[in-house]
């Protein structure tokens, strides 16, 4: 053992070693430090943070999780695009190759397709989040933006990723979907007509869609990441209850004229920048360790729900039989229930007036009060009319999903839909 | 300070678990335990005959006929491994050996071409067709003459097809076409039989008896017997049919289709 221990030590000392990891292995403040500022992909986090940003019940960890489902959406879809011809002769038969002849291949299709579901979800949720701890005020608007522009490409790219399997589900679900995209007024059947690359769903749709879906949407994700986290530090981390005393914008220190170093350029609040590092705990280990984890349970909680659930796959796509009802995917059917009492209110108006109205949410509420704790008492209009939004949605999603049948009429749960 | 581990410890264990679980799982698919006992009997009909040695390693794998000029896949023969094995002891299914093999080669066929199923599958139950998203199971023993007319006349069919011939002559003998249609021939009081053969499964409502068991030759024949079995409502006349000729009936029924069999199939043993 003692041998063991020297080998180790001994390994640390050479110069491999040491010119990989620059900073010492014994739990120093240094080194602690050093374990976020010297690696490339812990970096993005700060070396302290404030102890609220650690609490779990303040975040729930949904902006993280949101992440980590993306990178096993990324890894999962990679392995599948080794598999998946995007042809409406192939498709159909690598969603049955994958289920029956290549290793592991239906489990990396469940993953892939549970991740999606629950990534959706759980977007929607950081921004429920969000919202009701106030952490989009100032200085925070503009991420705030950034992050609805990440739901909108959550969606988008869970829409596209839908139609890959070319079943019956998938088929009708994207005809339903891009039909709503065409009661826009004048541009609307041409952004159909360019999404589908014609006017039904065909070999173009398909075509068009996987590239939307593996590449363009794949990298704007990516880049709108980045600055979202970006944007997080900049802002000064995570939101939180305001910092008393010194730390103000104003209050920084003019820049000076002859600069040694970066922290002569930082503008604004970062929490390092003359603030007393009382309420503050170093990221390594307090965050990183919950964040691997967090990870870690997610995963497994994916992967047994991938183990005894298998990703829904109907029939081959049949142009000529439609479902009664078709729907769209179920992040859609809220607004597919709309649609049934208008087009043109329902499919274009409402939609678009919900997403730029959250846009400007924090333009619009300009009460600087309550940031960093749950439902403030202090912004009680705020929060009742979001709810009020969330609810809607909810409960339109809810009817659009269970409570609609046979030519969108209304059948409760326990209702037998009639056969033809 | 110090770090508690066990929690790492206990999801590292967890994922481990999982991840054994499911190499099991990958590992031991259907399909091969239909081949290690075909492999076993091979073996103990060998050491009958007085062969010597040890059994051969398993040479597990999946088999499958590709039918060049058009998209079918078939993996039917990686559990069916008798299909061209007539030695004697091979005369059960799943490895009973193909009667008069070089009539429909299977190679250059495949198997659902004539018996349904779903030929990509490798578990029994979604091979044969007991799945919803397959709608159309296979064909079980005489009905499997549902799809000779897919390539061949009438006159073709004589010696291998009876009952289908037969079928088309009851269809005839009840004036069947009093009330349906049939390729614009015949009446329009009840259901056109054009493209009967072609309906999924679940467009065939079962009523009461519904269940993934049953197939769409299953609601022909029992429609046949008694047609308000499962509409109390059906206009159609009971013809008193017996089981032989219900038989033959749904056989011819299940023959109408409007699909096109591809060319390469149909003349793919013309020389």
């Amino acid at each position: 053992m003692a041998k063991f221990n020297d080998l180790i030590k001994g390994l640390r000392e050479t110069q491999v070693w040491r010119s990989i990891f620059r900073h010492g292995y014994a739990p120093t403040e240094r080194n602690q430090s050093l374990a976020i500022s010297s690696n490339f992909f812990l970096h993005l986090h700060p070396a302290k943070v404030r102890r609220h940003a650690l609490k779990f019940t303040y975040t729930l960890g949904l902006g993280g999780l949101s992440f980590f489902l993306f990178l096993v959406l990324t890894v999962t879809g990679i392995l599948l695009m080794i598999y998946y011809v995007p042809s409406t002769k192939e498709a159909y038969n690598n969603m049955k190759d994958l289920e029956f002849v290549i290793s592991y291949g239906l489990l990396l299709r469940n993953l892939h397709r549970w991740s999606a579901h629950l990534m959706v979800l759980v977007v929607f949720f950081h921004m429920c989040r969000v919202f009701y701890t106030g952490g989009y005020k100032r200085p925070r608007e503009f991420n705030w933006g950034i992050g609805v522009v990440l739901l909108l490409l959550t969606l988008f790219l869970s829409f596209t990723g839908y139609l890959l399997p070319w079943d019956q589900l998938a088929f009708w679900a994207i005809t339903v979907g891009t039909n709503i995209a065409s009661y826009a007024p004048i541009l609307g059947p041409k952004i159909r007509y360019a999404l589908l690359g014609g006017n039904i769903v065909g070999q173009n749709a398909l075509m068009r869609f996987y590239v939307l879906h593996v590449t363009i949407l794949p990298v704007l994700m990516g880049t709108f990441l980045a600055i979202h986290f970006w944007r997080i530090r900049k802002d000064g981390g995570i939101s939180g209850p305001p910092i008393e005393e010194v730390g103000a914008e104003e209050e920084a220190a003019p820049a000076p004229l002859k600069t040694y170093g970066l922290m002569g350029l930082v503008k604004g609040p970062t929490p390092m920048v003359e603030k007393e590092p009382e309420d503050t705990e170093f990221t390594f280990p307090n965050l990183v360790y919950k964040e691997i984890k967090y990870a870690m349970l997610i995963m497994i909680i994916l992967h047994v729900f991938s183990f005894f659930f298998n990703a829904p796959l109907e029939e081959l796509a049949d142009p000529e039989h439609t479902p009664n009802p078709a729907k769209a995917p179920w992040y859609f059917l809220g607004l597919q229930e709309l649609v049934s009492y208008s087009a043109f209110l329902g499919g274009v108006l409402a939609p678009a007036l919900a997403v730029i109205g959250i846009i400007l949410i924090p333009f619009i509420d300009r009460n600087p009060s309550g940031v960093g704790v749950w439902f403030s008492r202090e912004r009680k209009l705020a929060i009742i009319l979001f709810s009020i939004f969330v609810l809607t949605a909810v409960i339109l999603t809810i009817i659009g999903t269970y409570l609609r049948g046979p030519n969108w009429g209304w059948y409760w749960p326990w209702q037998e839909w009639p056969k033809h | 300070m110090r770090i508690k581990n066990w929690d790492f410890a206990l999801l590292g264990l967890g994922s481990l678990v999982l991840f054994g679980l499911t190499v099991g799982r990958d590992t031991n698919r259907e399909w091969k335990k239909y081949q290690k006992r075909y492999y076993q009997m091979e073996y103990s009909q060998a050491m009958a005959r007085g062969g010597k040695g040890p059994m051969e390693p398993l040479r597990y794998k999946i088999n499958q006929i590709m039918i060049p000029g058009t998209d079918i896949v078939d993996r039917c023969t990686t559990c069916h491994l008798g299909f061209d094995n007539t030695e004697a002891g091979f005369e059960d299914n799943p490895y009973k050996a193909h009667p008069n093999p070089y009539q429909h080669p299977p190679e250059d066929f495949g198997c659902p071409i004539c018996h349904g199923g779903q030929g990509l599958a490798t578990t029994v139950a979604d091979a044969h067709g007991e799945r919803e998203n397959w709608q159309y199971p296979i064909l079980k023993s005489d009905y499997v003459q549902a799809s000779c007319s897919k390539c061949h006349q009438d006159q073709e069919l004589i010696k291998d097809a009876p009952l289908l011939l037969k079928g088309k002559e009851l269809f005839a003998q009840y004036e069947c076409l009093g009330c349906h249609s049939l390729r614009g021939e015949g009446e329009k009081d009840a259901p056109d039989l054009t493209n009967e053969g072609d309906k999924k499964r679940h467009e065939f409502d079962f009523g009461k008896y519904d269940s993934p068991k049953l197939t769409q030759a299953d609601w022909q024949f029992m429609h046949l017997k008694d047609p308000q079995v499962f509409n109390p409502d059906s206009e159609m006349p009971n013809l008193g049919l017996s089981d032989e000729e219900a038989k033959a009936l749904t056989i011819y029924v299940l023959s109408l289709t409007e699909k096109e069999t591809p060319e390469t199939l149909i003349y793919a043993k013309k020389p």
